[in-house]
C-alpha cells in the first residue's frame, strides 16, 4: 500500500489543520515499529483527526446556542421543520444535521441499519478486493494480454492440454506465423548441494527464450543466450528471486559462483525478477541444452509458452496452429496421427477453475448486499409510514416535495456512507483473515489490498444502497395526498403492498442463496465421502531425488532405497515403509502407450494408453490399497528377476472384460525393459484429485526399474508427524547429501485436496445463514407491522366471536403470502438458470430434488416462526384495549 | 546547553498583567513544561515521550496535538519546520519553542499552583 494509500490517509486528515499534516504523517512514520502495520496508522490518523474535530467544534459551540436549544425540546428547528427553505449547501447542510439528529434519536433503528450495512458492504469489499487481485490484476510479465499457452490435443481420448513433443515443438517454431517468440521447458527436481544443507529444488530445464518471452528480464545477471542451450556449452543456472535470497543470502556476487546441482557444477549468470518467474513454481532454470534430434516424436514432455505476434487474434493463432498440427499428422503419419494443438490465454490457464469459484462468491456477496438494501428499505418504509402525519402536516404547511425527499434521501446517504467505511474498514480488517490459497491456487497472487479500484467499488455499492433503500420509499412516502394521510387511521396500508414485494424478493434471493450453500455444501459432503482408495490415517510421505551423477546404476539406487527402507523399518513405531514413484494427490502423472501379446493392434494407438505407476515391495500394504486378485509387490521382483506389472481395477475391467489378466503379457517400454507380466489387480486409487474418475492404470515393479524422483511412504499406529525426525535421519545416515523435502502426511493431502470446495462451502454457508436471519427480521417486521395496524379490526373480529385460532390463521395466511411466492419465485430461477453452479458440483447437479426440499423446509420454517411470534401477540391483545384503538 | 528551565527570566512585574489575560489548562502546562525540558528537540512524539516518561501520563496523540496547534494559535508557543528525514519517509518535523508569552503565562500558572500547594499536607491518612 504505498501511493493510494497516502491519499486515503490524506483524505482521513481533513479534519487535522494543513500545515501540519505533513509533520503529523511524519511522526507516526517514525513511531512506526514491526507490529504497527498500516492499519494502525489508519487508526492513529483517525483519532487525532477525530480529536481536532472535536476541539472545532466545541470552539464553535459558543454560537450555536440555539440549535442546541433545538435539539433538547426534541423538535426541529422551524426551517427544517417546515422544508420551505432553499435548496443549494446551506439546505443541504441542515439536511445533513437533522438526519444526523433522526438517526441519533432512534439508536436501535440506527445501530442495526449500520450493522446489516457494514456486513453487506463488508463483504463485498472483502470478496471485490480478492477478485479484483486474482482475476483483474494482470500477470506481472510484459503485455500479458499476448502470451499464450501451447498444447498438444489429443481428440481421440478427450485430452485437450497435453505435453509436446520436442522435435513437434521445433517444428511449430520453425514453421508458425502466428507467434513472435515461442519457448519449451520440462520441470524437473534436483538436488541443491554445496556449503548448505542440502535442498531438493523445483526448476524448469528450458529453451534459451524463457526470459525473452516473458518480457521480463532478470534483475541480476542475464537470461539465456542461444549457445547457453549447446549440448556442449558450459552448465549455466539462473537463480530464482526466492532462492537467491534463502540460499545465497541476497548475495549480489553469486553472479559467476558455480554451484551443485544433481552433483553438476553450473555458473551462475543470473537472478530472475522478484515475483516474475515462469513457470511460477520454479526456483532455477537450466537450458535444456537439446540436441534437438536427439528426442523421438514418441517423447512427450515439453511445456510451450508463445506470445502472439503484433495484431494476432487468439483465434487465428488456433487456425495457423491446427494447419500445421495437420501437416505435420500427414508427415510423420506413425507418431502424430489424432495430435492437434489447443491454444490458451495465459491467465485462463493459470486462474483455472479459481475464475469460477470467485465468480460465484461474488455473486452471493451481491445477493447478501441485495437482501440488506431490502432489509433496510423495508425498515425506511416503517419509519415513513411512521412519520407519515409529520410529512403530511409539513406538505400542508406548504413544503416543497423536493425538500422533503432529499432530507429523507439524506437520510439513507449518511446512513450508507458511514456504513460504507465501516465496511470498508470491515473489509480491510476481513482481507486478511482470507486465506487465499485455501481459494485459488493461483501464483504470484498476492494479499489483496485496498487501492482506488476497491474504494471506487465500494462508493458504487454505497451509491447502489442509498438509491435502492433510500429513494424508493422515500418517493413513496412523500407521493401521497396530505389529506388521505391525514385521514387515514388505521386500516389497511396502501404501502402494504410494496412492502409485501419487497420481502416476496428477499425471500427469493435468500431461497437462491441458501440453494447455493446447500447444492456446495451437499457436493462437499459427497465429495469427502469419496473413498480414495487408500488409508490416508498414519501415513506419512516425503519426496526424495537420486540424481544420476551420485547414482549412475539403477543398482545404486536400488541399494540407497533398501538400505533407507531397512532403517526406516527399524524405526520404533513404524509398521510399514514403501517408495513409490507418485503419490496420490500430490499432482503429477505419466501416461504410457502399450499393446497386449496375443491380441490384435488397437484400431487407433490413442485406444490402449494408461498411466504409469512405478511403486516398491509393500507399497499397496503401506497404503492399504486393497490386492482384488494375485498379489502386490514383493522383496523378490528385482531386476534380475521376470519383469511384472499390476493393474489397477479399472484397466483390469476394460481390457478384460470377461476374462482375467493375470498372466497376461503387456509391452510398454520403460528403462530398457518392454514386457511384462501382469501377477495382481490392485483397487483403483484417486489419483490427480477425489472428483476424477480412475483411469487404467499399471504400475510396474520400482525394483525393477528405479526412477531417479521417488516418494517415500511411511506408516505408523501413532501419530505420523512424529516420524518425521527419524525418517530424516534415516536418510542422512544412509547418504548424508540426500535432502528430504515436501514431507506432508496422506491425511494432509486429502484435506488439501478438499480445501477448495470446503472453503467455497463454507463461505456461502456464511452469507446464507446471514440472509436467512435477514429474511426472518424482514418477514417479521412486516408482519408485526401488519398486527399493529389491525389490532383494532382483531380486537372487533374476536369480540364478535373468532376464535384465537383463526385469527392466528388470518395473520399467518397473510403474512406468509409474500413469503411463499419469493420461495416459489427463487426456486424457479435457481431451475432455470443454476447451470451455471454445474461445473463447481460433485455428485450433485443443479436441480438436486432433495437441496430443494431442504431448502424449502428451512426457509419455510423459519419466516413461519418470524410470522407466528406477532401473530400470536395479536390474539392476546384484549378485545377492550384492541378496540380502544380505534 | 539549554537550561532545563527557562523560568529565571520571569520578573514579577510581568505576572500581574499576564494573569489576568492567560490561564493553562493542566494539559496545556504539561506540553509547555514538556517542550521547555526538551528544549530545542521538542516536537509532537517528544514532547508525548516527555509526559509519558516524567509525568507518568500517557496522553493520546491527537490531544498533544490539538493542544501544540492551540498553544501556537494563542502565540504561546511558536513552531517552525525542521530538515525532513528518510527514518520519517521523508517528511519534515515541526519543532515547536516557547514564546515569550508562553513562558510568563507557565511561570504564572506555576506560581499560583506552588502557592496554592503551599502549607497543604498531602499525605494521606492510613
Amino acid at each position: 500500500m504505498t501511493g493510494i494509500s497516502d491519499w486515503l490517509l490524506r483524505l482521513l486528515m481533513r479534519a487535522v489543520p494543513e500545515e501540519l499534516r505533513d509533520s503529523v504523517l511524519g511522526d507516526l512514520d517514525e513511531e512506526a515499529r514491526p507490529g504497527r502495520t498500516q492499519f494502525w496508522r489508519v487508526v492513529q490518523i483517525g483519532r487525532i483527526s477525530a480529536r481536532f474535530a472535536g476541539a472545532r467544534v466545541k470552539d464553535a459551540t459558543a454560537g450555536r446556542l440555539a440549535a442546541v436549544r433545538m435539539t433538547a425540546t426534541g423538535g426541529p428547528g422551524r426551517d427544517t421543520w417546515k422544508g420551505t427553505g432553499g435548496g443549494g449547501m446551506d439546505g443541504f447542510a441542515r439536511d445533513v444535521r437533522f438526519a444526523l439528529r433522526t438517526l441519533v434519536r432512534r439508536p436501535a433503528f440506527s445501530v442495526t441499519a449500520l450493522a446489516i450495512l457494514t456486513l453487506g458492504i463488508g463483504g463485498n469489499v472483502t470478496m471485490f478486493a480478492v477478485v479484483e487481485q486474482v482475476l483483474l490484476t494482470p500477470l506481472p510479465f510484459e503485455k500479458p494480454h499476448e502470451l499464450v499457452r501451447v498444447y498438444e490435443r489429443r481428440t481421440q481420448v478427450g485430452r485437450e492440454r497435453n505435453v509436446v513433443a520436442f522435435p513437434d515443438l521445433a517444428d511449430w517454431k520453425a514453421q508458425n506465423e502466428v507467434f513472435s517468440e515461442m519457448v519449451g521447458w520440462t520441470g524437473f527436481a534436483a538436488n541443491l548441494t554445496g556449503s548448505d544443507e542440502p535442498v531438493r529444488v523445483l526448476g524448469a530445464a528450458t529453451t534459451w527464450e524463457i526470459f525473452e518471452v516473458i518480457g521480463v528480464a532478470p534483475t541480476l545477471g542475464r537470461g539465456f543466450r542461444p549457445e547457453d542451450d549447446l549440448v556442449d556449452a558450459e552448465p549455466v543456472i539462473v537463480l530464482s528471486h526466492a532462492l537467491w535470497l534463502q540460499r545465497f543470502g541476497a548475495d549480489p556476487d553469486v553472479l559467476g559462483q558455480s554451484v551443485q546441482l544433481d552433483g553438476q557444477s553450473r555458473t551462475v549468470i543470473g537472478v530472475a525478477a522478484s515475483g516474475a518467474g515462469y513457470p511460477a513454481y520454479a526456483e532455477f532454470w537450466t537450458p535444456l541444452a537439446s540436441d534437438p534430434y536427439g528426442y523421438s516424436r514418441g517423447g512427450h514432455f515439453m511445456n510451450v509458452l508463445a506470445r502472439l505476434a503484433e495484431g494476432v487474434t487468439l483465434e487465428r493463432a488456433r487456425a495457423d496452429m491446427q494447419t500445421l498440427a495437420l501437416r505435420l499428422e500427414a508427415e510423420y503419419t506413425d507418431t502424430n496421427e489424432g495430435h492437434y494443438t489447443s491454444v490458451f490465454q495465459l491467465a485462463e490457464v493459470e486462474i483455472g477453475d479459481a475464475r469460477g469459484r470467485l465468480l460465484f462468491l461474488m455473486a452471493a456477496v451481491g445477493f447478501l448486499q441485495l437482501i440488506v438494501c431490502i432489509n433496510l428499505g423495508n425498515m425506511q418504509i416503517v419509519r415513513a409510514l411512521g412519520r407519515r402525519t409529520e410529512l403530511a402536516v409539513r406538505t400542508a404547511m406548504g413544503a416543497a416535495r423536493g425538500r422533503l425527499l432529499s432530507q429523507l434521501v439524506t437520510e439513507s446517504v449518511i446512513l450508507a456512507v458511514i456504513g460504507g467505511a465501516l465496511g470498508l474498514i470491515a473489509g480491510l480488517w476481513a482481507v486478511r483473515l482470507v486465506d487465499l490459497s485455501s481459494l485459488v491456487e493461483v501464483p504470484w497472487v498476492e494479499t489483496p489490498t485496498l487501492d482506488l479500484r476497491v474504494f471506487g467499488f465500494t462508493l458504487f455499492a454505497c451509491l447502489g444502497t442509498v438509491i435502492l433503500t433510500g429513494l424508493l420509499p422515500a418517493l413513496r412516502a412523500t407521493r401521497d395526498e396530505p389529506a388521505s394521510s391525514l385521514r387515514e387511521r388505521g386500516g389497511r396500508s396502501p404501502r402494504m403492498s410494496l412492502r409485501n414485494a419487497l420481502v416476496g424478493s428477499e425471500v427469493a434471493l435468500t431461497v437462491v442463496l441458501l440453494l447455493g450453500a446447500g447444492l456446495t455444501v451437499r457436493s462437499f459432503a459427497l465429495l469427502s465421502a469419496v473413498d480414495p482408495g487408500f488409508e490416508a490415517e498414519g501415513v506419512l510421505t516425503a519426496d526424495l531425488n537420486l540424481p544420476i551423477t551420485d547414482f549412475p546404476t539403477p543398482s545404486d539406487r536400488g541399494r540407497f532405497t533398501d538400505e533407507m527402507l531397512t532403517r526406516l523399518r527399524a524405526v520404533p513405531g513404524v509398521t510399514d515403509a514403501a517408495v513409490t514413484m507418485l503419490i496420490p494427490l500430490a499432482g503429477g502423472d505419466m501416461g504410457r502407450f502399450f499393446t497386449i501379446l496375443d491380441r490384435p493392434s488397437p484400431e487407433s494407438r490413442e485406444d490402449w494408453n494408461a498411466r504409469l505407476r512405478v511403486a516398491g515391495a509393500g507399497y499397496f500394504e503401506t497404503m492399504r490399497i486393497p490386492i482384488i486378485s494375485g498379489r502386490g509387490f514383493t522383496p523378490e521382483d528385482r531386476d534380475d528377476a521376470l519383469p511384472v506389472m499390476i493393474l489397477n481395477r479399472t484397466m483390469a475391467r476394460q481390457y478384460w472384460p470377461d476374462g482375467d489378466p493375470l498372466g497376461a503379457r503387456i509391452t510398454t517400454a520403460f528403462q530398457g525393459l518392454d514386457t511384462f507380466t501382469v501377477v495382481g489387480v490392485a483397487e483403483d486409487v484417486a489419483h490427480s484429485a477425489l472428483d476424477v474418475d480412475p483411469n487404467p492404470e499399471m504400475y510396474l515393479s520400482l525394483s525393477q526399474v528405479p526412477p531417479q524422483e521417488l516418494s517415500l511412504v511411511v506408516r505408523t499406529a501413532g501419530n505420523p508427524t512424529a516420524l518425521a525426525g527419524a525418517v530424516r535421519r534415516a536418510v542422512r545416515e544412509v547418504d548424508p547429501n540426500q535432502p528430504v523435502a515436501n514431507m506432508a502426511t496422506m491425511e494432509d493431502r486429502v484435506r488439501t485436496a478438499l480445501a477448495a470446495p470446503r472453503n467455497l462451502s463454507v463461505a456461502v454457508a456464511v452469507f446464507a445463514l446471514f440472509a436467512v436471519l435477514l429474511a426472518m427480521t424482514g418477514v417479521y417486521g412486516v408482519v408485526a407491522y401488519l398486527v399493529r395496524q389491525r389490532t383494532a379490526e382483531i380486537g372487533l373480529r374476536m369480540a364478535l366471536g373468532a376464535s384465537g385460532k383463526d385469527i392466528i390463521w388470518l395473520v399467518m395466511g397473510q403474512g406468509l403470502a409474500p413469503v411463499l411466492a419469493g420461495v416459489a419465485a427463487g426456486l424457479v430461477v435457481v431451475a432455470m438458470l443454476g447451470g451455471i453452479v454445474n461445473t463447481l458440483l460433485y455428485g450433485v447437479t443443479f436441480r438436486d430434488p432433495v437441496t430443494y426440499a431442504i431448502v424449502t423446509m428451512t426457509l419455510l420454517t423459519v419466516c413461519a416462526f418470524a410470522v407466528w411470534v406477532p401473530a400470536r401477540r395479536a390474539v392476546h391483545i384484549p378485545p377492550a384495549t384492541a378496540l380502544a384503538e380505534e | 546547553m539549554n537550561p532545563p528551565f527557562e523560568l529565571a527570566i520571569i520578573d514579577n512585574a510581568n505576572i500581574l498583567s499576564i494573569m489576568t489575560k492567560v490561564t493553562l489548562g493542566e494539559l496545556e502546562t504539561l506540553v509547555l513544561l514538556a517542550a521547555a525540558r526538551r528544549s530545542g528537540d521538542a516536537y509532537a512524539v517528544t514532547i508525548r515521550e516527555e509526559i509519558l516518561n516524567t509525568a507518568g501520563r500517557d496522553v493520546s496523540r491527537g490531544a498533544v496535538y490539538v493542544t501544540l496547534d492551540r498553544l501556537a494559535k494563542r502565540d504561546l508557543m511558536e513552531s517552525w519546520i525542521g530538515d525532513p528525514s528518510p527514518q520519517r519517509g521523508g517528511k519534515a518535523k515541526r519543532y515547536y519553542r516557547l514564546t515569550a508569552a508562553g513562558t510568563s503565562s507557565l511561570g504564572t500558572s506555576l506560581d499560583a499552583l506552588r502557592r496554592m500547594a503551599d502549607g497543604v499536607d498531602l499525605v494521606q491518612a492510613p
